[in-house]
């Protein structure tokens, strides 16, 4: 009933997204990994929002053919691990980085690009120097709602990543496992965020591979801001590797 | 830091958002979609959408609603009113919800809180609950059901306590005593279900000032579910945050669209 008072905000927000889209490089492909994960329709609206249009993969033979790949989670390491090794997108994610193309996973999708999980002692894609511990703290467990962003400025992305945004800005959260802070995980963190006493990895960079703790595609503005830094970040990673 | 939570709610009759006062008396305020989105854009950290009507007419909610909403707005949904079953969980959260809130139904059929908690993590599930002073109930709170128009047999705080195994995330108090009268959260009432519940705890009904948010803030709630401040626009949700910010609560600041366009 009120259609085209929706079509016409729509149209706007459209134009205002492909002018960022185009700042990004809408030119390279975007793809999003489907493999039951429950945030995938908010990830894909999230990128629409940026003017992309983001094709969705299911089959590991398809990933050979991605740019920029974009990896979301929602729910268990052990069970995200196993739908990926079902369908041989483990393997074919691991080729895809060990390329040195783009991939940016989300919560659980950047958990599992650790080497281990505490979650179901599951082992992960091994991308990453890092494990996932559980939360052993007196406040609620998942850890949910918004919480800033600590970037690590020794990460040469950290520029790239955080560019346009506020030091300590905002993002949300939900989760109940985490990659803590150590010698190893130091070496990739972007960004670190404490919660129930614990300083934890809430964002992994090693090329152009990232990884975001948080729901990036649910953190408002901000979180808007950083796919589209990921974007145009993979976009210049992608003409210099000359994949 | 985390952040305490403001949370906009657009009670939906109609297809139209609409405002009561003691859970009646309702308002025409317009359209969803734009309300929800400018809320967003105001730096509303969730938005919560309330089919108000949706379980005494016996049907789901407005999925298609759900969907041009997402597509708009880039903080968490949270969807209630009409969720009968699993199947109109789940369509709500692929619609583009990351929670989906239980009230009338869950003491009918508390298992469906495990069915949508088990396979959408616990963090999906809020169990609502409209809750009025009542002598004759053991805690003094009696749990009502049905948009708060019908009595139960339960006692409102026995009913937490015997809800939180089923699978809750987050709690959401509703007081139907404090609804619409702009004189203050019923602090009684949220400081009774802290007492038995280790979730977030979120505090709805009664704001009429910025000072009540803070008081509710102080007294343990994580996150106050606002109507009549933002509804009438008598002050942004940023000069809110702000407000709230300089007594100390931590409190997420939206930041400029120049951001994300960068």
């Amino acid at each position: 009933m009120n259609a085209e008072r929706n079509v016409q905000s729509g149209a706007k927000r459209n134009a205002e997204g492909a002018a960022a889209g185009a700042a990004a490089g809408a030119a390279v492909g975007v793809q999003i990994i489907d493999y039951g994960a429950g945030n995938l329709g908010s990830v894909v609206r999230a990128v629409e929002a940026l003017g992309h249009t983001p094709r969705v993969v299911r089959e590991a033979a398809e990933v050979a053919s991605c740019e920029r790949v974009i990896f979301p989670g929602v729910g268990h390491a052990g069970q995200a691990m196993r739908s990926l090794r079902e369908k041989g997108l483990d393997d074919a994610l691991r080729v895809h980085v060990r390329l040195g193309k783009p991939l940016l996973g989300i919560c659980v999708g950047m958990q599992v690009l650790g080497l281990h999980s505490e979650e179901d002692d599951t082992p992960c894609l091994g991308l990453l120097p890092f494990c996932l511990r559980k939360f052993r703290t007196s406040e609620p467990v998942p850890h949910m709602g918004w919480n800033s962003l600590n970037p690590v400025l020794a990460n040469p992305a950290s520029q790239a990543a955080f560019a346009g945004l506020p030091a300590g800005v905002d993002a949300y959260f939900v989760h109940s496992y985490f990659a803590p802070l150590d010698d190893a995980s130091r070496a990739v963190a972007l960004a670190t965020t404490t919660y129930g006493g614990e300083t934890f990895v809430s964002a992994v960079a090693q090329g152009a591979l990232w990884g975001m703790q948080f729901h990036v595609e649910k953190s408002g503005r901000a979180g808007l801001a950083l796919i589209a830094n990921f974007l145009k970040h993979s976009e210049s990673a992608l003409s210099l590797g000359g994949t | 830091m985390h952040k305490r939570r403001i949370i906009p709610c657009l009670d939906i009759r109609d297809g139209k958002v609409t405002k009561g006062i003691a859970f009646q008396n309702n308002v025409d305020l317009g359209d969803p979609v734009p309300l929800a989105q400018g809320y967003a854009d105001d730096g509303a950290d969730e938005i919560v959408i309330y089919d108000i009507t949706a379980s005494v007419e016996k049907r789901p909610p407005d999925f298609a609603t759900i969907n041009d909403i997402a597509r708009r707005v880039f903080v968490p949904i949270t969807i209630g009113g009409g969720i009968q079953t699993f199947e109109d969980a789940s369509r709500c959260i692929h619609s583009g919800a990351e929670k989906v809130s239980l009230n009338s139904i869950a003491p009918r059929k508390p298992e469906l809180l495990t069915a949508i908690a088990s396979h959408f993590g616990v963090q999906a599930v809020v169990l609502s609950i409209d809750v009025a002073r009542d002598a004759t109930a053991p805690s003094g709170w009696r749990l009502f059901t049905h948009g708060g128009r019908t009595a139960t047999e339960l006692d409102a705080i026995d009913w937490v306590t015997r809800a939180l195994p089923y699978g809750v995330g987050e709690i959401c108090i509703n007081s139907i005593d404090e609804d619409g009268k702009k004189a203050g959260y019923d602090l009684p009432l949220l400081a009774a279900v802290r007492k038995v519940a280790n979730v977030p705890l979120i505090i709805s009904g009664g704001a009429g000032t910025v000072g009540h948010m803070v008081d509710a803030f102080r007294a343990g709630a994580d996150a106050a579910l606002t109507a009549s401040i933002v509804h009438l626009g008598l002050q942004s949700l940023q000069d809110i945050k702000r407000e709230i910010a300089a007594q100390g609560i931590a409190m997420r600041q939206q930041i400029s669209m120049s951001s994300v366009l960068a």
